[in-house]
């Protein structure tokens, strides 16, 4: 008897753990970045944060929608590149208002795209995985082949600049245009048919066939929604650094992945938020940037973020055993 | 009838492919049918092929590798960084020990944690990136060496020893997955996990071991590719990974698991391969090429999962779940 | 009488809410072609998942020629000569006849494989069994016989001494049907030991020396097929059970509101014609595998017809997915309720809710999580759900409070027809009880059911009417006195 007990309190313990570890480590991580550079902490560099981690937080945005209908999505970094390009170029030609909606139209278009191949070969993690893949593939040497390989300035177009690059009072555009699309995302995961049936298709798919559901469209929408996400991110970059690079995006949908999966939304689908995703981007961003003021080098930062993706990915398997051990006791 | 021969089509398409090609060559540009064009097709191909064996095994046994990307690259380094101070031989079989041990991580997460293999490939790819590029400053490292240049170069009538050494790969595999019992239970793990399971196979290590294989290959394509190139660099063969797969699936090596093999393999490679030299050829640009190389994959996929769900809803309602 | 090849002493085992097997005690003789029969949920899938080590019995023993074994996963049962050959078989569809024979053991100790001594040695054993089998073919191309087979000389290279047969003869034609009598024949006359689990007694009688009976967890009865004859199995299989385990209901049968003509598809579901009427519940009786659960796919839009059509009121719909079906008010509560009818982590809210979020709506299309909790409420209590609250996660309930979430998402999109597919499979027998009253609810309010159910006693208790399906095709309609247990099972097992 007095084992049982014993263990359910370390189950209560362990299961604290795992749901909000991840607030521990972040706190570790500010305040290990506090101790070695008193610079961290100061509101510029914490503004700064929040305004570099805004483009990555759109992806962000859009991978947790992917994510928890059970996906995944390569080739968001490729749809950025060819996004950023895309708009950058065609700015002195249209102006800016519709080359920003142009470069939305094509990364709804290429999410759709990814969408469709992906219900094709049967809507799996494992299709999504590979179809992306390649999709990143060819549509990041789509954006090579748009300009030639070259990178585009953006520097002329003011108007374009002031979406990156200005602000309301202190706060950078950028951060407000991430908070609105968290606030919407969250709103749209909540409160729609959209977003309900989103965590249906995580959970189980034939389930929500068999219930009246028209599965296959909402999949191909949920790539479309990860598209437009991709594209908004794009255009806050290109924005941001005055110009557009074919090989801008490299790396990004990894960035987001890794955020998503840091926030708590598991890799599998069904379950998660953007609120949680928020914080695996305020996670990520703080960790970059704690790196990088510790003088980490961005190649260097690439194996911390290896291995962080494992070890949240781990710990999320560790912690769904957790949970279930704790509600098959209460059972 | 019908379906016989669509069957057949579907089954062959890498040599209808590859028969379009040559027919579209022969009006387009005659001169194309060289020997040396042959050569120079089988050169281009080898060093992926080798990976591309050990990918053939992977997805046979129901996994998948997206690290090789990273792995063939470190090697190309490791191997520029070791040859001054090793020497040629022993330079070999470290590296391809280093790649190994790598292999062995991405196995021990797969096969043990029972981590989606995509995940465990794709974090591991991105460490091991970091790693490389730390390692090289995001600079190539010259390894200029005659007997190195020798052994990728040296050649018989225009064939490379490491068109050989491809072809060994390919004969070796192709052996071990028809001849050897670890090959058969490759076949059985990848075709049916549980059944494998009750019949006494360790899958532990059989899926362990896949990924193993694949860390050694692709690092001995990575020496082979500085050998050849003399220099190592972190943008050598980042593709390899995109490439191999395609090239095991157009050959009818299916993601499913369970069915494939290193001869048609090898014919997806020539495919692929004879396509990128046309479009050099007909002087298709360099980008343009990697888009239809990611457009083919899609393509592939797509026609592998085809036949399967249609044979599915036939008989039976398709369950569909979600992998781990 | 021969020795004793297998005994089971007092074997007993339980899941949460129910005793699977009550106190076994079985046993079979040397060279003995042995039949295992009851109804489905009488227990002897759970006894045969003992024997081949799947499940570990709570208490008793097994003995295998006359010798006290312990059996705790599948190779420990080939270690001791048991081999079971389950409906779905145990096979690696991509490799060869003789691989799957020998999987796991190819080339015994030696690295290398050496295939000509293996396709020799299988050629040998299918030889040796008779059978027309090219080692070399690949299993997926082989007719079902076919594997059978193959599964058969898998156990004989294990030089197996007990064969337990699950239902093999629900998927094979009559041509396949005599190859299988002549291969039970033959192992028979090798010696082996055979336990025969079927439905159709006809095939009892015709290859069978001794038949044990099973019900509700407990041997009935066993006896020597001479000694017995049909009615006298269906009567102990059946048994004699009280009325009130069914309620009784008031029957208000209106105008036909469904009409399906000759639907089609494949060979699962052949010319399939039936009528439907307001406030009736028709059953569909059959053998596990004779179509009833296809044909409702087909009528649910789940699977497309290949020809047929179906009329609601009198006028002719195009039922093309699970939304028009709905869409038309029909209902489908599926056989696998945690795969098929549920979302298992998710609370009962957003299951019943998920039919028709439109509902739940407040202005401006956005779901309203009170009008949700409400609607929930409203169910939760009508339906009697027992549960801590409505925003309960359904994994966590009972079989029967699943099932009562799957009809009362059903309810509240406003369906009419309610196909219910073993809508009490896996659920004790009080919350059965629970589960018939809604039914007679549902029918009393006018609206109509189909309910297909391989137990026996429900669908003779609950239906109308009955239709028998077999092979496919619908192959009687029983009406008032004719619904007998009897009469159902002659037609279903034809």
């Amino acid at each position: 008897m007095g084992e049982k007990t014993v263990s359910k309190k370390r189950g209560k313990f362990d299961l604290i753990i795992s749901k909000y570890g991840i607030l521990f480590v972040l706190a570790a991580i500010i305040i290990v970045a506090g101790i070695i550079s008193p610079a961290f902490l100061t509101g510029q560099n914490i503004l700064n944060i929040l305004k570099q981690v805004s483009a990555t937080g759109m992806l962000a945005i859009g991978m947790t929608f992917v994510i928890i209908s059970g996906g995944v999505d390569l080739s968001m970094g490729s749809i950025l590149s060819l996004c950023g390009v895309v708009c950058v170029i065609m700015i002195p030609l249209v102006g800016t208002p519709l080359a920003i909606l142009i470069a939305l139209a094509v990364g709804v278009v290429c999410g759709t795209l990814n969408g469709i191949f992906i219900t094709l070969t049967g809507g799996t993690m494992g299709s999504a995985f590979i179809i992306t893949f390649g999709m990143a593939t060819a549509l990041g040497s789509l954006a090579l082949t748009v300009t030639n390989g070259a990178n585009v300035n953006a520097a002329a177009f003011a108007d374009f600049k002031e979406i990156g690059q200005g602000s309301w009072g202190i706060v950078p555009i950028t951060v407000v245009i991430f908070v609105v699309a968290v606030i919407a995302a969250q709103f749209v995961l909540r409160k729609t048919t959209f977003g309900r049936i989103n965590y249906c298709l995580g959970i189980n798919d034939e389930a929500t066939h068999l219930s009246g559901i028209k599965v296959k469209k909402f999949r191909v929408l949920v790539y479309t929604v990860a598209g437009l996400f991709t594209a908004l991110g794009a255009v806050m970059l290109c924005s941001r650094v005055s110009s557009a690079s074919p090989i801008q995006g490299e790396g990004y949908e990894l960035d987001a992945i890794a955020a998503v999966v840091l926030g708590g939304t598991r890799m599998g689908g069904g379950s998660g938020s953007a609120a949680k995703t928020v914080i695996g981007v305020l996670m990520f961003g703080i960790l970059t940037n704690a790196l990088n003021v510790m003088g980490v080098s961005s190649y260097q930062q690439m194996i911390v973020k290896g291995i962080i993706i494992m070890v949240a990915v781990l710990m999320d398997k560790r912690s769904i055993r957790v949970e279930n051990e704790m509600l098959a006791r209460t059972v | 009838m019908k379906e016989k021969i669509s069957q057949f089509c579907r089954k062959n398409i890498v040599v209808i492919g590859i028969g379009i090609l040559l027919v579209f060559m022969a009006f387009a540009a005659p001169n194309y049918f060289a020997y040396s064009t042959l050569t120079g097709l089988l050169t281009q191909v080898a060093i992926y092929g080798i990976v591309a064996c050990a990918m053939t095994i992977a997805i046979i046994g129901g996994e998948f590798d997206l690290s090789v990307s990273s792995i063939l690259p470190l090697a190309t380094l490791l191997f520029a960084a070791m040859l001054p101070t090793l020497g040629l031989p022993l330079t070999i079989v470290v590296v391809t020990l280093i790649g190994v041990g790598i292999g062995c991580i991405n196995g021990f997460f797969v096969a043990i944690t029972k981590i989606n293999a995509f995940i465990v490939t794709l974090a591991t790819m991105i460490a091991i990136k970091g790693i490389m590029l730390t390692f090289c400053d995001g600079m190539p490292m010259p390894a200029v060496n005659e007997s190195a240049r020798q052994l990728a170069m040296g050649n018989v009538g225009g064939i490379t020893v490491t068109v050989m050494i491809f072809f060994g790969c390919v004969i070796l595999t192709e052996l071990v997955l028809r001849k050897t019992k670890y090959g058969r239970n490759v076949f059985a793990t990848g075709g049916n996990y549980d059944v494998a399971q009750y019949a006494g196979i360790n899958v532990r290590f059989i899926k362990f071991s896949l990924f193993a294989i694949l860390g050694g290959a692709a690092a001995l394509a990575g020496t082979l590719l500085t050998c050849r190139l003399q220099a190592g660099s972190p943008l050598y063969g980042s593709d390899v990974a995109l490439y191999v797969v395609s090239a095991a699936v157009l050959g009818g090596t299916s993601l499913a698991g369970g069915r494939g093999s290193a001869v048609r393999t090898l014919l997806g490679m020539l495919f692929i391969g004879m396509l990128l030299q046309i479009f050099t050829y007909i002087n298709v640009y360099t980008y343009m090429q990697q888009l239809i190389q990611g457009a083919i994959v899609v393509v592939v996929v797509i026609m592998d999962a085809l036949p399967s769900r249609k044979k599915g809803s036939d008989e039976e309602p398709v369950t569909v779940g979600n992998p781990e | 009488m021969a020795n004793t090849a297998l005994e089971m002493k007092h074997i007993s085992k339980s899941f949460p809410g129910v005793m699977a097997l009550d106190d076994v005690t079985f046993s079979v003789g040397e060279g003995e072609v042995h039949a295992l029969v009851g109804e489905n949920g009488a227990g002897k899938s759970t006894l045969m998942k003992i024997i081949n080590g799947v499940y570990s019995a709570d208490q008793g023993e097994i003995y295998i020629s006359g010798k006290k074994v312990s059996i705790k996963n599948p190779l420990d049962a080939q270690r001791n000569g048991v081999s079971i050959i389950f409906q779905e078989f145990n096979l690696v569809d991509t490799l060869s006849v003789a691989e799957n024979i020998f999987i796991g053991r190819l080339g015994g100790k030696k690295k290398m494989i050496d295939w000509k001594s293996i396709y020799k040695e299988a050629e040998k054993l299918l030889k040796s069994l008779n059978y027309d089998l090219d080692p070399r073919a690949a299993v997926e191309t082989l007719s079902v016989a076919q594997m059978q087979m193959t599964e058969i000389a898998k156990a004989m290279s294990f030089d197996a001494k007990i064969i337990i047969m699950d239902e093999p003869s629900a998927v094979l034609t009559d041509n396949e049907l005599k190859k299988l009598f002549d291969i039970v024949e033959d192992l028979k006359k090798r010696g082996i030991t055979v336990i025969y689990i079927s439905h159709r007694l006809e095939e009892i009688f015709q290859i069978c020396d001794k038949v044990t009976v099973l019900r509700d967890g407990k041997i009935i009865d066993t006896g020597n097929v001479e000694d017995l004859n049909k009615e006298q199995i269906i009567e102990m299989m059946v048994g004699r059970k009280l009325d009130q385990e069914f309620p009784k209901r008031e029957k208000k049968i209106g105008d036909v509101i469904l009409r399906a003509k000759g639907l089609r598809r494949g060979d699962r579901v052949q010319d399939v014609s039936f009528e439907l009427r307001r406030g009736e519940i028709l059953g569909f009786a059959g053998l596990v595998g004779a179509g009833r659960t296809e044909t409702m796919r087909l009528l649910f839009g789940a699977d497309q017809m290949t020809a047929g059509s179906i009329e609601l009121n009198g006028k002719q719909v195009h039922i093309k997915s699970p939304m028009e079906a709905k869409g038309e008010g029909i209902a489908l509560l599926p056989e696998d309720r945690k795969k098929q009818g549920l979302l298992l982590e998710l609370p009962i809210t957003e299951n019943i809710s998920l039919v028709k979020l439109k509902k739940v709506m407040s202005k401006g299309n956005l779901i309203n999580k009170k009008k949700e909790k409400d609607v929930a409420k409203g169910y939760f209590d009508s339906l009697k759900i027992k549960a801590p609250s409505v925003t309960q996660r359904v994994y966590f309930l009972s079989g029967g409070n699943q099932q009562k979430v799957v009809i009362a998402k059903w309810l509240f999109s406003d369906a009419d027809i309610f196909i219910l597919d073993e809508p009490t499979r896996g659920i004790d027998v009080g919350a059965k009880y629970e589960i018939y009253m809604l039914m007679n609810e549902l029918v009393a309010q006018g609206k109509s059911i189909i309910l297909i159910s391989s137990e026996m006693n429900e669908i003779i208790a609950m239906s109308d009417r009955i239709m028998v399906m077999h092979d496919g095709k619908i192959c009687a309609e029983l009406n008032g006195e004719e619904i007998t247990p009897e009469n159902v099972l002659k037609h279903a097992i034809n």
